[in-house]
């Protein structure tokens, strides 16, 4: 397929899912906002990190004067996710020069995630891969910088009790369900869900990566034991 | 007023940009450094799973819990469910996410 299409293609893919991630913008940059961070370091924030649930976690701490260490280690767990979705990429993009894998992997997102290995994945078409990834990674860049700046500019204007925080666990919610499609993968889920509700309070958004792990686990041994 | 925007923004730059930095590294842990090595067999099963197991970390506290941890919300809970059923009826994130807030919005507003 062409440079165009492929290209085109990704867009087309990331679209119906950038609607879920605009109100994950819009939370942001009213939350930051509210907090007293300045309309264009909330802005840069959403450019130099791209990561909403780090900015939200981080922004957070910030404002109870957490200290610079458990900021950025807060921030960097949460993230930690990325490091298991580029493992995952990584083969699909290896024959690109280097300066393009830095490109995209900075473009790396769940959703760009979940779009990418759908699309790599399949046998049907043969996309050019890199452009279908810049298709779908640049669409989320634009919306979710675009998302921002409206919700550093509309935060205050927003009903308090509409709850729009609750859009963010929805969008990751969509990007669960096509996932799960043999038992070992619900499995996986179900571990992962009832560990990340156990180890909730633990600091530095420790359990995440706790319940992520243990459900990787707990997935790969339903898987063997077939 | 402006103490307080102060006391918020002295960690700011360094975090950001610490945060910016790491999580760079994170993405292109593999990406950048993998180059042509493929994982191994093992590797490739456990990685199938990341999508499964990382993503209800994420969604099923935030569904649960209310603004502190350990504290039970059943209006989210119902309306998680929900959605959650929408999205594997559907498949549409516009519709899962618009009716979960709706739901929510309406829970919310009437009990």
């Amino acid at each position: 397929m062409t440079t165009m299409k492929s290209f085109l293609a990704g867009v087309q893919a990331q679209s119906p899912i950038l609607i879920g991630a605009i109100p994950f913008a819009l939370v942001f940059g009213a939350t930051a906002s509210s907090k007293g961070i300045p309309s264009i370091e909330s802005m840069l924030m959403s450019v130099i990190v791209f990561a909403g649930a780090a900015q939200l976690v981080a922004v957070q701490l910030m404002a109870s004067h957490a200290p610079l260490f458990v900021i950025v280690m807060a921030g960097i767990v949460v993230n930690l996710r990325f490091l298991m979705y580029s493992a995952s990429l990584a083969p699909h993009l290896s024959e690109e020069p280097i300066r393009r894998r830095v490109l995209t992997s900075y473009l790396l997102t769940d959703q760009a995630f979940a779009i990418c290995m759908a699309e790599f994945t399949r046998d049907a078409r043969q996309v050019d891969r890199f452009w279908f990834y810049m298709g779908a990674g640049l669409t989320l860049w634009v919306g979710w910088q675009c998302g921002t700046a409206a919700g550093v500019v509309l935060g205050a204007s927003i009903p308090a009790h509409w709850p729009l925080g609750f859009a963010i666990p929805l969008t990751f919610l969509v990007l669960l369900i096509p996932v799960l499609t043999d038992r070992p993968k619900v499995i996986a889920a179900c571990v992962s869900g009832l560990v990340a509700l156990a180890a909730h309070g633990l600091p530095y958004s420790l359990g995440i990566v706790i319940a992520a792990a243990a459900g990787i686990l707990a997935g790969y041994y339903m898987e063997t034991r077939r | 007023m402006k103490q307080v925007a102060t006391d918020i923004m002295n960690h700011f730059w360094p975090a950001v940009i610490l945060l910016g930095i790491g999580t760079l590294v994170l993405r292109g842990g593999f990406i950048v450094v993998m180059g042509q090595r493929m994982p191994s067999e093992t590797m490739r099963r456990l990685l199938a799973y990341i999508p499964s197991a990382v993503l209800p970390a994420l969604i099923v506290p935030a569904i649960v819990y209310g603004e502190q941890s350990y504290v039970i919300d059943g209006q989210k809970i119902a309306a998680g469910l929900i959605a959650g059923v929408v999205a594997w009826r559907t498949r549409s994130a516009i519709v899962t996410i618009a009716t979960g807030l709706a739901l929510l919005g309406a829970m919310r507003a009437w009990m």
